[in-house]
């Protein structure tokens, strides 16, 4: 599914009505929420696409941060698939991933060093003694 | 029933190749039966599992989504949900729920199997905690659990085959504020190999447990049971799906008929059948099969096929720390859990408890989502502040609630809708109850108690998470009083004695238990049951 320049645009306005600028980072448009990674998002999520176009559709001539305040309150689905769409797309970016220390849910080895002796931390479980209903006549 | 006879038509039929049937095929296998499985799923594949790809988070909830309403793949039959608090979540595929499971491994106390006894209400379990603790130590090595022995929560036992997961940054926290308020808590037992194992590789912590395993160390039973069983010379047929099953004029069963992925129907025999469908596709399957001789369902001379429906509501809490924990990773999966409210205190106001698992929250987008975080929403005006505030900085107590049995809670088939074949499908009515409603408060507040003992500056609470009904309890009651459960002690139908049921849908009461520790030794303990007495089975001629 295709998206033009007009919708484009539309989509960047509603985008920066949930992700604005802020603590150092850009707002969704600055990050390209609604350019190439609109079209990543899109490539795996295809399911999204006809909703969006509805959206747009609906958001054309009304002000963003009115229409996604409006959506969120009626229409609890449509605001999903924005909701996904938006911060889906802007987390793609490497910029922002970066911003954000996240390198993904990448392999982090288990330390075979137990860290559960340490600090005698299950000492005073165990002195507390047990905490279960023992079977009836046991 | 004997092994090496020369009828070609299997000792045992199982239908439902999740743990159930898994551990069911296993154990009959190894005594030398002729095994065939049915399971409606295919294996699962598991280069859809993206944790390695930075559209992971976008992608997780396809292939790998919990709800078969949403999912609609080919192996999926619908669930009307719409008469019901909470939707049910599973997974039909080689493997069921375990493939997409967090691998939370909890056995049931000892009070969980005698309710009646100690808190007066709903049923007593025909058996006792000391009846199912062999099976608990022989499931929990083919499943490559790991964990800590020594849990004052249960009665003293065996070492787990795997050393515990970290506690982790979370669970340190956690672990010493507990011990400043006096409350429980312990390294968590989880299906997860903290080494490699058997044919599980080592977890890496990616926390992507639920969405595909891409290090293979989850104890799934795709992984840990499947590819043995058929090496073993079960015959799992997938791509089968279920319509009924065949009864003979003695009221015995004969088989079952399916549908094959092209829709063309066969009628395997058997001398014995194991349902291990789930609490859903179990009581489904009976209410399918009424005939003239069961005209309310077979095996439901009890009336109580498909009732008593339990759930187990389920609620989060999320601290947020100053501190980065490193949440974005971890187990998912569960680093430690607390007990400390399981058991009754009558002084509360409800009967019964809830068992608390500590995990981390994930990566950037699930701190969008309303899964943990709730109805509080971070898109808008000061979504960076708020986003900053939750990617790894926090962590979440889930709660997961006993529910108990209720005749109104239930399974029926929908009289409209129908899954790929024309099947009908099951329809749930289901109300949480007052005494769910009150034990989920107590525990969220108490919960709440604990992060801010941690150090949490702030707690967010998903009071109920509608899409989390993942554990299916309960529709096929087991008991000794044919005129008040469906199953005896072993899971053997008492209107039909060649037909078992051994899922989760034959637990009298649903303890506050993540199930399928209980659910797989249960099943250990019912084929060992059939494999010790095969020569006094009766079986379909
Ligand atoms: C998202 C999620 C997370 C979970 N996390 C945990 C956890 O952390 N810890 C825990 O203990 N439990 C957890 N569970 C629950 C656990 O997965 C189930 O308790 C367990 O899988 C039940 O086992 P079962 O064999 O009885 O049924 P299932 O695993 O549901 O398997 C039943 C199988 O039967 C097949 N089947 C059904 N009907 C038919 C038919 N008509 N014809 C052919 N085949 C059929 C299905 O396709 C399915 O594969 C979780 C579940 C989900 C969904
Ligand atoms: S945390 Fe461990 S078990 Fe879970 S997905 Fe990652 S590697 Fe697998």
């Amino acid at each position: 599914m295709t998206f033009d320049s007009i919708e484009r645009c539309l989509l960047a306005q509603l985008a920066d009505a949930l992700i604005p600028p802020g603590n150092g980072f850009p707002s969704a448009s600055e990050a390209g929420v609604a350019g190439a990674y609109l079209d990543q998002v899109l490539a795996v999520r295809a399911d999204l696409g006809e909703r969006l176009k509805q959206i747009l559709r609906q958001a054309q001539g009304r002000s963003p941060a009115e229409f996604v305040q409006a959506l969120q309150a009626n229409d609890p689905a449509g605001f999903g698939v924005l909701a996904e769409i938006v911060p889906g797309a802007y987390f793609l970016n490497p910029a922002v991933r970066a911003a954000l220390q996240y390198d993904g849910q990448t392999a982090r080895a288990i330390d075979p060093r137990p860290d559960h002796l340490s600090e005698g931390l299950l000492r005073s479980v165990v002195d507390r003694g047990p905490i279960y209903r023992p079977t009836p006549g046991r | 029933m004997a092994s090496g006879s020369t009828d070609p038509d299997p000792d045992v039929l199982i239908i439902g190749a999740g743990p159930t049937g898994a551990v069911a095929a296993k154990r009959c296998a190894e005594a030398g039966m002729r095994v065939v499985v049915l399971e409606q799923g295919d294996w699962p594949d598991y280069s859809k599992a993206r944790a390695d790809h930075p559209d992971f988070e976008l992608t997780a909830g396809q292939y790998w989504s919990a709800n078969p309403n949403r999912r609609k793949a080919m192996a999926d039959y619908p669930i009307d949900d719409a008469d019901s608090d909470i939707s049910a979540v599973l997974y039909n595929a080689v493997g069921g729920g375990t493939v997409i499971y967090a691998a939370h491994w909890q056995r049931n106390m000892p009070s969980d199997f005698c309710v009646r006894t100690l808190d007066g209400i709903a049923d007593d379990w025909p058996l006792t905690y000391e009846d199912i603790e062999p099976f608990y130590d022989r499931v929990e090595r083919d499943f490559g659990v790991s964990g800590l022995a020594g849990d004052p929560a249960f009665p003293p036992g065996k070492d787990l085959p795997l050393p515990p997961a970290p506690l982790a940054k979370m669970g340190r926290r956690v672990a010493k504020a507990h011990n400043e308020l006096g409350w429980h808590w312990w390294p968590a037992p989880n299906a997860i190999a903290t080494r490699p194992y058997g044919p599980l590789g080592a977890c890496t912590q990616r926390a992507t447990c639920m969405w595909g395993c891409v290090e293979g160390a989850k104890g799934s039973v795709d992984r840990t049971h499947w590819p043995e069983n058929v090496k073993r010379g079960v015959r799992l047929v997938t791509g089968a799906r279920v319509s009924r099953l065949e009864v003979n004029g003695a009221g015995l069963v004969t088989g079952a008929a399916y549908f094959d992925r092209s829709g063309q129907e066969h009628f395997p025999k058997a001398a014995v059948t194991i349902l291990g469908a789930s609490g859903i596709g179990t009581p489904r399957l009976l209410l399918l099969s009424a005939s003239a001789r069961f005209p309310n369902g077979l095996a439901n001379s009890s009336g109580l096929v498909g009732r008593r429906l339990m759930m187990h509501p389920f609620g989060t809490v999320v601290g947020l720390f100053e501190e980065d924990l490193g949440s974005t990773h971890g187990l998912w999966g569960q680093h430690i859990h607390s007990l400390q409210f399981y058991e009754t205190d009558a002084a509360r106001g409800f009967v019964r408890g809830a068992k608390w698992g500590l995990q981390p929250t994930g990566g950037p987008l699930s701190m969008t989502r309303s899964y943990p975080w709730g109805d509080n929403p971070i898109l808008g005006p000061n979504f960076h502040r708020d986003h900053c505030k939750r990617l790894g900085h926090s962590a979440m107590w889930g709660i997961i609630c006993e529910d108990l049995p209720e005749d109104k809670n239930r399974v029926v088939l929908d009289p409209v809708l129908k899954d790929s074949n024309g099947i009908p499908a099951p329809k749930l009515i289901y109300r949480m109850s007052e005494n769910s409603r009150g034990l989920l408060q107590f525990h969220l507040a108490r919960a709440c108690e604990s992060l801010q003992a941690a150090g949490a500056y702030e707690t967010v609470i998903a009071p109920l998470i509608r899409e989390t009904g993942w554990h299916l309890l309960g529709t096929t009651k087991m008991g000794n009083d044919p005129a008040t459960s469906v199953v005896d002690a072993w899971g053997r139908c008492h209107d039909v004695p060649n037909l078992f049921v051994c899922d989760g849908s034959i637990w009298p009461t649903s303890s506050g238990m993540n199930p399928t520790a209980t659910i797989a030794a249960m099943a250990l303990r019912c084929a060992e049951h059939l494999v010790e007495n095969r020569r006094e089975q009766k079986v379909a001629a």
